[in-house]
């Protein structure tokens, strides 16, 4: 196993090179797969370990440490599927910049993770090809839709993943499989390469076992990019100014939104517990309110579906791997490829988004959805200029859930994001962390800050992490 | 309450470019109906009388416009399985068992 970058770097310094390492990880990814059932939390990886020349990267900051990318990440080095029938084998002829720069700092591709159909899910369980399991208990899922990134990490095969959120899929699984999960704010990482779901509210994360190593990977990662005209000219958070944020003075906002029906009694407890540590260890807790929360689940599923709904259109059968060859004309060759292609969970929210932007009901959905939107900035504005540094919240109502649990009810499942879809509504920096377990099940919880404020955000994380004593729990293989 | 009848679902799969056999179309527009039922809670919120840039204070990164002599930043063999002179090549419309006009 290889927990953390430290870890990874320990094991070269001491003379292990980086194809060593990716057999490390080869061979417990093939431990994983030989359990019964199998993890699955990779869709492809790289089975051939060309030493690379060394040069102007060999003292690259992750010099040698392998790690894992969610399959809508584009790589050249491995096929980009976005656990879609509709992109099965599809190739990029580039890579995701996020990737390009963990790259040039001599981090090596292990290999790419599973997740739900173009991450429309919360749970794996949509992807094409299988759902991944929770390492904790794999009668479980990992959460979604960067479950396969997150078993990954939470197994052991690499110290750190990528993932992307567009409401929640970095740190809802984050929370499922006991790991920090960072969702940036909205326009720190270039979005060039993350294949688009909804382009208002996609982000690339990170998934790691410490706070530490999220900061790390953030640090390289984030930052101006011309082929991005979202991602903003910023500096990139500094790892090392992670220490200097102290609890002592911080006002940290507890919305009592977040703790109504729905939240499982023993992740209040652990969600309560942590509060007192922050408050013990000289936080101040403040109850503030959020009245519009109630309102984010169904305005992201307005704005997500509706800007899936276009962002897919792309997906027709002429310029994208699936393509119906028993046609009778253009129409039919789009309509039949997509039918084929797409699983339910993607063809439900096209549905849904389409008829959210057509002509009779657009004003009553997606036009009211952005006024909903606009006023759940103008609550997070509210309290983060008068009354707070930050926000604490759990970060899922309930730890991981079974597999088929909620796969029949769609809006079931879309509650689950209940705690998550409002920063990425607005735009903010999340991160979940470990905060204790409910038998063998990771609880986590998460801090949301104001917009580009991520060094006090991880800041504060750390310091939760200090006072929880590195919460996440000890892997008890559950399946041989 | 939004009902989404079979005759709403095939227009809206229509114009979504999906084809849906007729279990679906009854599958769908139950559980679009009852999802929008959910949606009830966007009129419950105070909301701000008109939309503005979101998330706020999104400034766009734009780059110099200058015309480049690169069309392209990859070479058009890498973006297609066949390509002839800079163009991609497409199976024609009869290959696919069409008749021209259809769209």
């Amino acid at each position: 196993m290889i927990r953390t970058i430290d870890e990874a770097q320990r094991l070269l310094a001491g003379g292990s090179t980086p194809e060593e390492l990716l057999e490390r990880a080869a061979a417990r990814q093939a431990e994983l797969e030989a359990g019964d059932p199998a993890l699955n939390a990779f869709l492809s990886t790289i089975d051939e370990y060309t030493p690379q020349e060394s040069g102007p990267q060999a003292d690259g900051e992750l010099e040698g440490v392998p790690y894992a990318v969610k399959d809508n990440i584009c790589t050249l080095d491995l096929p980009t599927t976005c656990g879609s029938l509709i992109l099965q084998g599809y190739r990029s002829p580039y890579r995701a910049t996020a990737v390009a720069r963990l790259e040039a700092a001599g981090a090596r591709l292990f290999g790419k993770t599973n997740c739900d159909e173009f991450a429309m899910g919360s749970s794996t369980e949509n992807s094409a090809f299988g759902a991944s399991r929770n390492p904790y208990d794999r009668d479980r899922v990992p959460g979604g839709s960067s479950g396969g990134s997150a078993a990954a990490v939470a197994a052991g095969v690499v110290p750190f993943a990528l993932g992307s959120e567009t409401g929640g899929s970095v740190r809802q699984p984050a929370s499922f499989c006991g790991l920090v999960g960072l969702k940036p704010s909205y326009g720190r990482v270039s979005r060039y390469g993350l294949v688009a779901f909804a382009s208002s509210l996609d982000q690339i994360g990170i998934l790691t076992r410490g706070v530490r190593d999220a900061g790390r990977v953030l640090e390289i990662i984030a930052g101006a990019d011309p082929r991005d005209a979202t991602c903003q000219d910023r500096p990139a958070p500094r790892a090392s100014a992670l220490d200097g944020v102290q609890l002592d003075g911080q006002v940290i906002g507890v919305p009592n939104e977040y703790l109504g029906l729905g939240l499982d009694a023993g992740v209040r407890a652990a969600f309560d517990a942590s509060l007192a540590q922050l408050e013990a260890a000289g936080a101040q807790i403040r109850e503030v309110s959020l009245p519009s929360t109630p309102a984010a689940i169904p305005c992201y599923y307005v704005i997500a579906p509706a800007e899936a709904s276009s962002n897919l259109a792309r997906y027709d059968g002429v310029r994208y791997g699936l393509r119906d060859t028993s046609s009778s004309g253009l129409e039919d060759l789009y309509s039949r490829t997509r039918a084929r292609g797409f699983g339910a969970e993607v063809k439900r929210r096209i549905m849904l988004g389409t008829f959210a932007l057509s002509a009779g009901y657009f004003d009553e959905f997606y036009g009211r959805a952005q006024l909903v939107r606009q006023a759940i900035v103008r609550d997070f504005d509210r309290v983060f200029e008068s009354e707070v540094d930050a926000l604490f919240t759990p970060t899922t109502p309930t730890t991981a859930f079974r597999l088929g649990e909620k796969i029949a009810d769609p809006y079931d499942m879309y509650l689950s994001d209940v705690y998550t879809v409002s920063a990425n509504l607005a735009g903010l920096p999340a991160v979940s962390v470990p905060i204790g377990n409910i038998g063998s099940l990771p609880i986590g919880a998460q801090f949301m800050a104001p917009r580009f404020g991520e060094e006090t955000l991880l800041g504060l994380a750390l310091r939760l992490e200090e006072l929880t004593g590195y919460a996440c729990p000890e892997l008890q293989e559950t399946a041989a | 309450m939004t009902i989404v009848d079979p005759h709403t679902v095939r227009h809206v799969a229509r114009l979504a470019r999906l084809s849906l056999d007729e279990s679906e179309v009854e599958r769908l527009g139950a559980e679009m109906s009852s999802i929008l039922d959910y949606f009830a809670a966007l009129e419950e919120v105070d909301v701000p009388q008109q939309t503005g840039p979101t998330p706020r204070s999104l400034d766009p990164v734009l780059r110099e416009d200058v015309e480049s002599a690169e069309r392209l930043a990859l070479p058009v063999e890498s973006l297609a399985p066949d390509a002839r002179d800079g163009l991609i090549v497409v199976p024609r419309l009869e290959a696919l068992g069409g008749k021209n006009g259809d769209s």
